[in-house]
């Protein structure tokens, strides 16, 4: 661990940014955190344009938190794009999102991602999901 | 062609019946026609047969006479001789008319010329008597003349009286022969223009009725397509609101759950500050802010498996029920650990159903009795299959707190709950989604229960029970 090494959070709910920011803040989560407002703004970021421009996109996050339903750029497409990139392809990818739908579950994984939540309705278990995302990282 | 349709049987009949029907007339012209044709034949032959006779007589009793007149002249027997061979051929044909039939004035006009000939002939051999005894042939001559001239005139007259009968005979009979044959063929003209007019009949029928049918079948033929175009359309529809109702289930699960999500974990963080701490009374009402948002997350959660499970399409294979049971029961045990139940599970139940529906009812159906039995002394719970008016179906038992039967109506509508929520947890959505699941396998649930005695609840896969045949005995209680 780097102090340049980053965590990509992609939510557009701004409650749901905020509360998951305290979880991780309670878990003292060791990493910067990005956070991105929707699937345009990941892929931005990751890409190094846009509103990024000039981003060393060699420097990828270390993991990125995904929400898959987004306005504009949704979760499974930034997903996408991102295991079709040299660059991105072996980026840990934790979806955390609201839909339990069997098909979300089934295409994120097709898709590769890494770790799939459901958002909780308890703050205790947004902690257990932090930790569980930080045991990935060490 | 082959006819198809309501008329096809009666044109089939309409068609043959006309055949029929000249094969018949056909036949039947053709008989009368040929029987007219020979008896005119047999009339006519007859007819000359009686003329040629009446020749006969008038030209042998001309030779009779002349040879008569030889004799006497040149006084030559073999005269004689040809006179009485002409008598004999006169009498002959004479014989043959009289057995040829005809009316009575020919016959007696017949015995009158056979009478004249005899008397002619015996007057003849007088006369060669006379000149056998040595008359001159002047004097025979002269005395024959006289004496035969007027029986000869008598004669004659009769002979040509017969003649002229028998000629009319033979008129009449051409004419008869024609006016049968006239009628002969009017009666087959007769026939066959009837036939053509039955031909033009069933034809017209036939046509008309075939017309008919093609229009029916026309009619039919678009009734269908219009029926199958109506139910694919509907199919459609019905495609396009069920994916309309999947994205609004999808949405509300969606968009309620967030806010709420946001209630919960913000009352979640609030709870835990130290100012909140401080003040007992309003960490009670935060904590109920989350409890309360909680619940209604479990409620959303519960009516989005209910509507899932009304469209999902059923996976029907061979299940093993029993090893089902048992590894929910198996879940159940681990989720509880501090729960002991006793639990019996008849083995090798084997059916056809769609695995995780059947799994979703288990859970509900188990996880009631788990809950239920919770105060029970020694709590059992039992998955069987017994046999109920021949029908096979499946029980799950327990001998926990059970219920009381007039309220058996409530338990299966949603949200519905006979028990205090905070002693027994449960977002009422259970036994809905049960009853919903055995429904969809074409069965009946339905339940059997006693305050304090326990619950028994029945499933039946792919067949329906009656509800007058659902019927348990207090006894079956008592098993557990």
């Amino acid at each position: 661990m780097t102090s340049e090494d980053v965590v990509l959070f992609v939510e557009d709910n701004p409650d749901d940014v905020d509360i998951t920011m305290m979880a991780l803040e309670a878990e003292a989560f060791p990493y910067k955190v990005v956070v991105a407002r929707d699937g345009e703004e990941a892929l931005e970021f990751l890409f190094g344009v846009g509103r990024y421009a000039g981003r060393d996109r060699g420097r990828a996050p270390v993991l990125v938190i995904l929400d898959l339903r987004m306005p504009k750029v949704d979760g499974l497409e930034v997903l996408k794009a991102m295991r079709e990139d040299r660059w991105l392809k072996y980026v840990i990818a934790v979806i955390l999102t609201t839909s339990d739908e069997e098909r979300d579950r089934v295409t994120a994984q097709k898709l590769g991602a890494n770790l799939y939540f459901k958002k909780p309705m308890s703050f205790d278990e947004l902690r257990a999901i932090v930790r569980q995302i930080r045991g990935l990282l060490t | 062609m082959r006819l198809r349709g309501p008329y096809a049987r009666f044109i089939q009949l309409s068609v043959f019946g006309w055949g029929a029907l000249a094969l018949l007339s056909a036949s039947l012209a053709f008989t009368s026609y040929r029987r007219a044709l020979r008896s005119n034949l047999e009339a006519r032959t007859g007819a000359l047969t009686r003329l040629i006779e009446t020749q006969t007589l008038r030209h042998a009793a001309e030779r009779s006479y002349s040879s008569s007149r030889s004799f006497v002249l040149t006084g030559d027997d073999g005269f004689v001789q040809d006179m009485e061979d002409s008598r004999d051929e006169f009498r002959k044909a004479s014989a043959k008319l009289e057995r040829s039939g005809g009316d009575e004035s020919t016959l007696s006009l017949l015995q009158r010329i056979d009478g004249l000939e005899s008397r002619l002939h015996w007057l003849h051999r007088d006369a060669h008597r006379m000149r056998r005894g040595g008359k001159t042939p002047r004097e025979v001559g002269a005395h024959m003349l006289a004496t035969t001239k007027p029986v000869r005139d008598d004669l004659d007259g009769l002979l040509a009286e017969l003649h002229a009968r028998e000629e009319a005979n033979v008129e009449r009979a051409v004419e008869d022969g024609r006016s049968a044959m006239r009628h002969a063929r009017m009666v087959s003209q007769a026939t066959f223009a009837s036939l053509g007019a039955a031909f033009i009949l069933v034809f017209l029928l036939v046509r008309k009725l075939a017309r008919a049918q093609l229009q029916i079948s026309d009619t039919l033929r678009e009734s269908n397509d219009g029926l199958e175009r109506r139910v694919d359309e509907r199919t459609k529809e019905l495609r396009a609101s069920n994916r309309e109702l999947e994205a609004f289930s999808y949405a509300v699960a969606h968009d309620l759950r967030t806010p709420l999500r946001a209630i919960t974990n913000y009352a979640d963080v609030a709870v835990v500050r130290p100012v909140v701490g401080s003040d007992p009374a309003l960490k009670d009402r935060i904590e109920k802010i989350g409890a309360a948002g909680r619940r209604m997350s479990q409620l959303i959660d519960g009516l989005l498996m209910l509507s899932r499970l009304t469209r999902r399409e059923l996976a029907l294979k061979e299940l093993d029920l029993s090893a089902l049971a048992a590894e929910v029961a198996g879940e159940l045990a681990l989720a509880y650990p501090e729960r002991q139940v006793a639990v019996t599970i008849m083995p090798g139940l084997r059916d056809l159903a769609d695995e995780s529906l059947l799994r979703n009812l288990l859970l509900q159906l188990l996880g009631n009795s788990w809950k239920f039995t919770a105060k029970s002394s020694a709590p059992a719970v039992s998955f069987i299959r017994e046999s109920v008016h021949d029908i096979s179906t499946y029980c799950v038992r327990d001998n926990g707190v059970g219920f009381d039967s007039k309220y058996l109506h409530k338990i299966l509508m949603p949200f519905e709950r006979l028990h205090d929520p905070a002693e027994y947890p449960g977002s009422g959505i259970g036994l809905p989604t049960s009853e919903r699941i055995v429904r969809r396998h074409g069965g009946t649930l339905w339940a059997e229960g006693a305050p304090g005695k326990g619950a028994a609840f029945y499933f039946t896969l792919h067949r329906r029970l009656p509800e007058k045949e659902r019927e348990m005995t207090p006894e079956n209680f008592r098993d557990i």
